[in-house]
Protein backbone atom coordinates (compact mmCIF):
# COMPACT_ATOMS: atom_id res chain seq x y z
CA UNK A 1 0.00 0.00 0.00
CA UNK A 2 1.59 3.39 -1.07
CA UNK A 3 1.99 6.30 1.90
CA UNK A 4 -0.86 8.23 0.20
CA UNK A 5 -3.59 5.40 0.96
CA UNK A 6 -2.25 5.05 4.55
CA UNK A 7 -2.48 8.61 4.81
CA UNK A 8 -6.41 8.58 3.37
CA UNK A 9 -7.00 5.24 5.45
CA UNK A 10 -5.88 7.23 8.32
CA UNK A 11 -8.12 10.21 7.91
CA UNK A 12 -11.32 8.26 7.21
CA UNK A 13 -10.44 6.01 10.65
CA UNK A 14 -10.19 10.04 12.37
CA UNK A 15 -13.38 10.78 10.39
CA UNK A 16 -15.36 7.44 12.00
CA UNK A 17 -13.58 8.44 15.19
CA UNK A 18 -15.58 12.25 14.91
CA UNK A 19 -18.60 10.46 13.91
CA UNK A 20 -17.99 7.88 17.10
CA UNK A 21 -18.04 10.96 18.62
CA UNK A 22 -20.78 12.27 17.26
CA UNK A 23 -23.33 9.83 18.50
CA UNK A 24 -21.67 9.53 21.76
CA UNK A 25 -22.01 13.16 22.40
CA UNK A 26 -25.42 13.71 20.75
CA UNK A 27 -26.75 10.26 22.11
CA UNK A 28 -28.30 12.53 25.06
CA UNK A 29 -30.26 14.21 22.50
CA UNK A 30 -31.96 11.25 21.09
CA UNK A 31 -32.37 9.44 24.61
CA UNK A 32 -32.63 12.63 27.13
CA UNK A 33 -36.45 12.79 27.14
CA UNK A 34 -37.40 8.65 26.89
CA UNK A 35 -35.27 8.28 29.86
CA UNK A 36 -36.30 11.44 31.69
CA UNK A 37 -40.21 10.39 31.26
CA UNK A 38 -38.89 6.78 32.66
CA UNK A 39 -40.12 5.25 29.29
CA UNK A 40 -37.42 3.15 29.24
CA UNK A 41 -34.35 2.49 30.96
CA UNK A 42 -31.09 4.31 30.14
CA UNK A 43 -29.46 1.10 28.59
CA UNK A 44 -32.53 0.44 26.88
CA UNK A 45 -33.09 3.62 24.95
CA UNK A 46 -28.82 3.76 23.91
CA UNK A 47 -29.65 0.70 22.46
CA UNK A 48 -33.29 1.98 21.01
CA UNK A 49 -31.40 4.63 19.74
CA UNK A 50 -28.25 2.85 18.39
CA UNK A 51 -30.73 1.14 16.35
CA UNK A 52 -32.41 3.20 14.87
CA UNK A 53 -29.18 6.10 14.03
CA UNK A 54 -28.24 2.76 12.04
CA UNK A 55 -31.05 1.94 10.12
CA UNK A 56 -31.10 5.57 8.99
CA UNK A 57 -28.66 4.98 5.79
CA UNK A 58 -32.22 2.89 4.69
CA UNK A 59 -34.90 6.22 4.64
CA UNK A 60 -32.00 8.84 3.50
CA UNK A 61 -30.41 9.56 0.75
CA UNK A 62 -26.99 11.50 0.78
CA UNK A 63 -28.03 14.91 -0.34
CA UNK A 64 -26.11 16.13 3.12
CA UNK A 65 -23.51 14.65 2.32
CA UNK A 66 -23.09 15.88 -0.83
CA UNK A 67 -23.57 19.87 0.74
CA UNK A 68 -20.54 18.89 3.15
CA UNK A 69 -18.48 18.06 0.43
CA UNK A 70 -18.92 21.39 -1.22
CA UNK A 71 -18.49 23.41 1.74
CA UNK A 72 -15.15 24.90 -0.03
CA UNK A 73 -14.38 25.23 -3.52
CA UNK A 74 -13.02 22.18 -5.34
CA UNK A 75 -9.67 21.13 -5.44
CA UNK A 76 -9.57 23.67 -1.84
CA UNK A 77 -8.89 20.41 0.55
CA UNK A 78 -5.53 18.19 0.69
CA UNK A 79 -5.04 15.55 3.32
CA UNK A 80 -3.62 18.25 6.08
CA UNK A 81 -6.68 20.18 5.96
CA UNK A 82 -8.92 17.76 6.25
CA UNK A 83 -6.87 16.78 9.10
CA UNK A 84 -6.79 19.97 10.84
CA UNK A 85 -10.78 20.51 10.46
CA UNK A 86 -11.46 17.42 11.49
CA UNK A 87 -8.93 17.56 14.91
CA UNK A 88 -10.51 21.18 15.05
CA UNK A 89 -14.45 19.65 15.29
CA UNK A 90 -13.24 16.42 17.71
CA UNK A 91 -11.64 18.99 20.28
CA UNK A 92 -14.51 21.37 19.81
CA UNK A 93 -16.77 18.52 20.60
CA UNK A 94 -14.50 17.30 23.31
CA UNK A 95 -14.33 20.66 25.14
CA UNK A 96 -17.93 21.24 25.30
CA UNK A 97 -18.87 17.76 26.09
CA UNK A 98 -16.72 17.59 28.96
CA UNK A 99 -18.43 21.53 30.30
CA UNK A 100 -21.70 19.72 29.64
CA UNK A 101 -22.78 21.86 27.17
CA UNK A 102 -25.09 20.43 23.86
CA UNK A 103 -23.46 22.29 21.27
CA UNK A 104 -23.47 20.86 17.94
CA UNK A 105 -21.13 18.44 16.34
CA UNK A 106 -22.12 19.59 13.16
CA UNK A 107 -21.43 22.82 13.40
CA UNK A 108 -18.22 21.97 14.80
CA UNK A 109 -17.69 19.84 11.58
CA UNK A 110 -18.62 22.65 9.60
CA UNK A 111 -16.21 25.44 11.04
CA UNK A 112 -13.41 23.15 11.28
CA UNK A 113 -14.08 22.77 7.63
CA UNK A 114 -13.86 26.23 7.39
CA UNK A 115 -10.92 27.20 9.37
CA UNK A 116 -8.71 24.44 7.63
CA UNK A 117 -9.83 25.79 4.33
CA UNK A 118 -8.99 29.49 5.33
CA UNK A 119 -5.66 28.40 6.97
CA UNK A 120 -4.40 26.73 3.69
CA UNK A 121 -6.17 29.09 0.77
CA UNK A 122 -7.80 32.04 2.11
CA UNK A 123 -11.05 33.19 2.84
CA UNK A 124 -12.44 33.15 -1.12
CA UNK A 125 -11.83 29.00 -0.63
CA UNK A 126 -15.53 28.77 0.93
CA UNK A 127 -18.07 28.25 -0.73
CA UNK A 128 -20.57 31.37 0.69
CA UNK A 129 -23.29 29.85 -1.21
CA UNK A 130 -23.46 26.74 1.01
CA UNK A 131 -22.69 28.35 4.40
CA UNK A 132 -25.26 30.84 3.81
CA UNK A 133 -27.81 27.85 3.83
CA UNK A 134 -26.02 25.92 7.14
CA UNK A 135 -25.73 29.74 8.79
CA UNK A 136 -29.66 30.26 7.96
CA UNK A 137 -30.64 27.31 9.53
CA UNK A 138 -28.80 27.49 12.26
CA UNK A 139 -31.70 30.02 13.52
CA UNK A 140 -34.57 27.64 11.47
CA UNK A 141 -34.16 24.34 12.72
CA UNK A 142 -34.71 25.21 16.59
CA UNK A 143 -37.30 27.73 15.98
CA UNK A 144 -38.85 24.76 13.53
CA UNK A 145 -38.52 21.97 16.71
CA UNK A 146 -40.36 25.30 19.04
CA UNK A 147 -42.90 25.66 16.69
CA UNK A 148 -43.82 22.78 16.10
CA UNK A 149 -43.47 20.96 19.34
CA UNK A 150 -45.53 24.31 21.14
CA UNK A 151 -48.47 23.35 18.49
CA UNK A 152 -48.47 19.94 19.00
CA UNK A 153 -48.50 20.26 22.31
CA UNK A 154 -51.64 22.39 22.75
CA UNK A 155 -53.71 20.93 19.98
CA UNK A 156 -53.08 17.86 22.18
CA UNK A 157 -54.22 19.75 25.41
CA UNK A 158 -57.06 20.93 23.29
CA UNK A 159 -58.49 17.61 22.17
CA UNK A 160 -57.66 15.62 25.20
CA UNK A 161 -58.66 18.70 28.01
CA UNK A 162 -62.16 16.85 29.08
CA UNK A 163 -60.85 13.24 28.83
CA UNK A 164 -60.65 12.02 32.36
CA UNK A 165 -58.54 8.83 32.56
CA UNK A 166 -55.57 10.70 32.89
CA UNK A 167 -53.37 7.36 33.54
CA UNK A 168 -54.42 5.54 30.40
CA UNK A 169 -53.81 8.66 28.83
CA UNK A 170 -50.26 8.74 29.67
CA UNK A 171 -50.00 4.86 28.83
CA UNK A 172 -50.86 5.96 25.47
CA UNK A 173 -48.14 8.91 25.55
CA UNK A 174 -45.31 6.67 27.05
CA UNK A 175 -45.52 3.94 24.33
CA UNK A 176 -45.62 6.59 21.64
CA UNK A 177 -42.71 7.77 22.91
CA UNK A 178 -41.06 4.64 22.12
CA UNK A 179 -41.79 5.61 18.49
CA UNK A 180 -40.82 9.50 18.44
CA UNK A 181 -37.59 8.73 19.84
CA UNK A 182 -37.23 6.45 17.03
CA UNK A 183 -38.07 8.72 14.52
CA UNK A 184 -35.75 11.06 16.45
CA UNK A 185 -33.27 8.42 16.05
CA UNK A 186 -33.69 7.82 12.77
CA UNK A 187 -33.63 11.78 11.92
CA UNK A 188 -30.01 12.26 13.69
CA UNK A 189 -28.61 9.06 12.15
CA UNK A 190 -30.03 10.06 8.81
CA UNK A 191 -28.44 13.82 9.15
CA UNK A 192 -25.44 13.39 11.18
CA UNK A 193 -23.61 10.19 9.64
CA UNK A 194 -24.05 12.05 6.20
CA UNK A 195 -21.63 14.97 7.60
CA UNK A 196 -19.47 11.85 8.34
CA UNK A 197 -19.57 10.32 4.71
CA UNK A 198 -19.28 14.09 3.64
CA UNK A 199 -16.11 14.07 5.01
CA UNK A 200 -14.67 10.78 3.89
CA UNK A 201 -16.22 11.67 0.15
CA UNK A 202 -13.89 15.05 0.21
CA UNK A 203 -11.00 12.78 1.08
CA UNK A 204 -11.60 10.40 -1.92
CA UNK A 205 -12.04 13.15 -4.08
CA UNK A 206 -8.88 15.07 -3.02
CA UNK A 207 -6.48 12.01 -3.42
CA UNK A 208 -8.38 11.07 -6.84
CA UNK A 209 -9.88 7.60 -5.65
CA UNK A 210 -13.61 9.39 -6.63
CA UNK A 211 -13.81 12.14 -9.42
CA UNK A 212 -16.01 15.79 -8.67
CA UNK A 213 -19.50 14.76 -8.04
CA UNK A 214 -19.28 10.54 -7.92
CA UNK A 215 -22.15 9.21 -5.39
CA UNK A 216 -20.70 8.32 -2.33
CA UNK A 217 -19.72 4.16 -1.62
CA UNK A 218 -22.09 2.00 -0.22
CA UNK A 219 -19.60 1.13 2.67
CA UNK A 220 -18.94 4.91 3.47
CA UNK A 221 -22.36 5.32 4.04
CA UNK A 222 -22.72 1.81 5.87
CA UNK A 223 -19.27 2.43 7.58
CA UNK A 224 -20.33 6.10 9.18
CA UNK A 225 -23.71 4.74 10.10
CA UNK A 226 -22.37 2.13 11.95
CA UNK A 227 -19.71 4.57 14.06
CA UNK A 228 -22.62 6.92 15.05
CA UNK A 229 -24.77 3.76 15.94
CA UNK A 230 -21.89 2.65 18.29
CA UNK A 231 -20.76 6.08 19.77
CA UNK A 232 -24.81 6.34 20.72
CA UNK A 233 -24.44 3.01 21.84
CA UNK A 234 -21.69 3.98 24.28
CA UNK A 235 -23.24 7.54 24.91
CA UNK A 236 -22.14 10.07 27.57
CA UNK A 237 -24.33 11.04 30.41
CA UNK A 238 -23.04 14.56 31.03
CA UNK A 239 -25.28 16.07 28.14
CA UNK A 240 -28.45 13.82 28.92
CA UNK A 241 -28.60 15.56 32.16
CA UNK A 242 -28.81 19.16 30.53
CA UNK A 243 -31.08 18.05 28.03
CA UNK A 244 -33.45 15.87 29.91
CA UNK A 245 -34.23 18.14 32.74
CA UNK A 246 -32.42 21.19 32.94
CA UNK A 247 -34.23 23.01 29.97
CA UNK A 248 -37.57 22.34 31.57
CA UNK A 249 -39.09 18.81 33.49
CA UNK A 250 -41.15 16.54 30.83
CA UNK A 251 -44.33 14.33 31.23
CA UNK A 252 -44.70 11.92 28.55
CA UNK A 253 -46.68 13.66 25.88
CA UNK A 254 -44.23 16.32 26.39
CA UNK A 255 -41.52 14.07 25.47
CA UNK A 256 -43.22 12.49 22.52
CA UNK A 257 -44.36 16.26 21.44
CA UNK A 258 -40.67 17.62 21.47
CA UNK A 259 -39.34 14.33 19.99
CA UNK A 260 -42.01 14.06 16.72
CA UNK A 261 -41.09 17.72 16.19
CA UNK A 262 -37.46 17.28 16.19
CA UNK A 263 -38.06 14.09 13.98
CA UNK A 264 -39.94 15.74 11.60
CA UNK A 265 -37.68 19.33 11.45
CA UNK A 266 -34.62 16.70 11.10
CA UNK A 267 -36.17 14.62 8.35
CA UNK A 268 -37.07 17.70 6.04
CA UNK A 269 -33.74 18.97 6.51
CA UNK A 270 -32.22 15.90 5.57
CA UNK A 271 -34.43 15.41 2.66
CA UNK A 272 -33.85 18.66 2.05
CA UNK A 273 -30.05 18.15 1.98
CA UNK A 274 -29.09 20.88 4.57
CA UNK A 275 -26.95 19.89 7.38
CA UNK A 276 -28.40 20.89 10.44
CA UNK A 277 -28.06 20.36 14.35
CA UNK A 278 -30.01 17.89 16.37
CA UNK A 279 -28.99 19.70 19.37
CA UNK A 280 -30.54 22.45 18.56
CA UNK A 281 -33.40 20.99 16.99
CA UNK A 282 -34.14 19.04 19.82
CA UNK A 283 -33.83 21.95 22.31
CA UNK A 284 -36.41 24.15 20.18
CA UNK A 285 -38.67 21.45 20.24
CA UNK A 286 -38.21 21.02 24.37
CA UNK A 287 -38.64 24.89 24.79
CA UNK A 288 -41.35 25.02 22.61
CA UNK A 289 -42.87 22.53 25.13
CA UNK A 290 -42.07 24.36 27.94
CA UNK A 291 -43.83 27.10 26.90
CA UNK A 292 -46.99 25.37 26.64
CA UNK A 293 -46.90 25.67 30.27
CA UNK A 294 -45.96 29.00 30.91
CA UNK A 295 -42.76 30.50 30.25
CA UNK A 296 -41.21 30.32 33.70
CA UNK A 297 -41.26 26.69 33.51
CA UNK A 298 -38.16 26.86 30.57
CA UNK A 299 -35.02 27.80 32.82
CA UNK A 300 -34.13 30.62 30.51
CA UNK A 301 -30.90 30.72 32.24
CA UNK A 302 -29.49 27.32 31.17
CA UNK A 303 -31.26 28.18 27.24
CA UNK A 304 -28.73 31.30 27.37
CA UNK A 305 -25.89 29.08 28.26
CA UNK A 306 -26.72 26.37 25.42
CA UNK A 307 -27.07 29.17 23.31
CA UNK A 308 -23.94 31.35 23.73
CA UNK A 309 -22.06 27.64 23.34
CA UNK A 310 -24.25 27.91 19.85
CA UNK A 311 -22.72 30.73 19.14
CA UNK A 312 -19.55 30.45 19.54
CA UNK A 313 -18.93 26.54 18.14
CA UNK A 314 -18.46 27.49 14.46
CA UNK A 315 -15.44 30.42 15.68
CA UNK A 316 -14.55 27.76 18.12
CA UNK A 317 -14.03 25.02 15.88
CA UNK A 318 -12.69 27.36 12.97
CA UNK A 319 -9.77 28.79 15.16
CA UNK A 320 -8.87 25.14 16.62
CA UNK A 321 -8.71 24.17 12.46
CA UNK A 322 -6.77 26.79 11.57
CA UNK A 323 -4.40 26.69 14.20
CA UNK A 324 -3.93 22.87 13.41
CA UNK A 325 -3.59 23.69 9.80
CA UNK A 326 -0.46 26.19 10.34
CA UNK A 327 2.16 23.56 10.84
CA UNK A 328 1.35 22.05 7.54
CA UNK A 329 1.52 25.29 6.09
CA UNK A 330 4.74 25.26 5.59
CA UNK A 331 5.13 21.86 4.31
CA UNK A 332 3.05 22.39 1.48
CA UNK B 1 -53.83 46.85 27.74
CA UNK B 2 -50.55 44.87 28.14
CA UNK B 3 -49.35 41.77 26.42
CA UNK B 4 -48.23 38.99 27.74
CA UNK B 5 -44.77 37.88 27.34
CA UNK B 6 -45.44 34.72 24.69
CA UNK B 7 -47.56 37.17 22.67
CA UNK B 8 -44.83 39.08 22.23
CA UNK B 9 -42.33 36.12 21.20
CA UNK B 10 -44.35 34.82 18.16
CA UNK B 11 -44.73 37.68 17.06
CA UNK B 12 -40.98 38.21 17.43
CA UNK B 13 -40.18 34.87 15.73
CA UNK B 14 -42.61 35.66 13.49
CA UNK B 15 -40.70 38.86 11.83
CA UNK B 16 -37.47 36.98 12.48
CA UNK B 17 -38.37 34.58 10.27
CA UNK B 18 -39.91 37.21 7.68
CA UNK B 19 -36.50 39.16 7.80
CA UNK B 20 -34.37 35.61 7.27
CA UNK B 21 -36.35 35.44 3.53
CA UNK B 22 -34.23 37.23 1.93
CA UNK B 23 -30.93 35.47 2.84
CA UNK B 24 -32.40 32.32 2.58
CA UNK B 25 -31.62 30.50 -0.30
CA UNK B 26 -34.84 30.50 -3.22
CA UNK B 27 -35.64 26.31 -2.50
CA UNK B 28 -35.95 26.73 1.17
CA UNK B 29 -37.83 30.16 1.23
CA UNK B 30 -40.85 28.35 1.54
CA UNK B 31 -40.01 27.16 4.99
CA UNK B 32 -39.98 30.15 6.54
CA UNK B 33 -42.99 31.42 4.75
CA UNK B 34 -44.96 28.84 7.05
CA UNK B 35 -42.73 28.92 10.70
CA UNK B 36 -43.62 32.81 10.20
CA UNK B 37 -47.46 31.77 9.17
CA UNK B 38 -47.32 28.98 12.47
CA UNK B 39 -45.82 32.07 14.58
CA UNK B 40 -48.58 34.91 13.53
CA UNK B 41 -51.15 32.43 13.92
CA UNK B 42 -50.29 31.83 17.68
CA UNK B 43 -49.47 35.53 18.18
CA UNK B 44 -53.35 35.82 17.07
CA UNK B 45 -54.38 33.63 19.63
CA UNK B 46 -52.85 35.18 22.26
CA UNK B 47 -53.80 38.54 21.43
CA UNK B 48 -57.04 37.35 21.56
CA UNK B 49 -56.55 35.63 25.37
CA UNK B 50 -54.80 38.45 26.14
CA UNK B 51 -57.76 40.89 24.73
CA UNK B 52 -60.06 38.71 26.63
CA UNK B 53 -58.24 38.35 30.05
CA UNK B 54 -57.82 42.32 29.63
CA UNK B 55 -61.52 42.95 29.23
CA UNK B 56 -62.97 40.09 32.33
CA UNK B 57 -60.46 42.19 34.33
CA UNK B 58 -61.71 45.11 33.23
CA UNK B 59 -65.48 44.02 34.11
CA UNK B 60 -64.35 42.19 37.43
CA UNK B 61 -63.08 45.47 38.55
CA UNK B 62 -66.02 48.13 37.57
CA UNK B 63 -68.76 45.78 38.83
CA UNK B 64 -66.58 44.54 41.82
CA UNK B 65 -68.30 45.08 45.33
CA UNK B 66 -69.39 49.11 46.27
Amino acid sequence: MSNVTWVVVAIIVVALVFDYINGFHDAANSIATVVSTRVLTPKQAVAWAAFFNFAAFIFFGTKVAETIASVAQPGTFNNAAIFAALIGAIVWDLITWWTGLPTSSSHALVGGLAGAAVAKVGWSALNFAEYQKIIVFIVIAPVMGFLLAFTFMTTVYWAFHRYRKVDKLNRGFRRGQLFSAAAFSLGHGGNDAQKTMGVILTVLIANGVLSQGAPVPLWVVLSAHIAIGLGTLFGGWRIVHTMGSKITKLQPVGGMAAESSAAIALGLATFGGVPVSTTHTISGAIVGVGTTQRLSAVRWGVAGRVMWAWLLTIPGAFVVAYVVYLPFKGLT
Amino acid sequence: MRFGRRTWGFLVIAVAMLLLYEPTPEKYRWVNLALAGLALFWFIMFLFEDLGRSRRDQRRLGGGPR
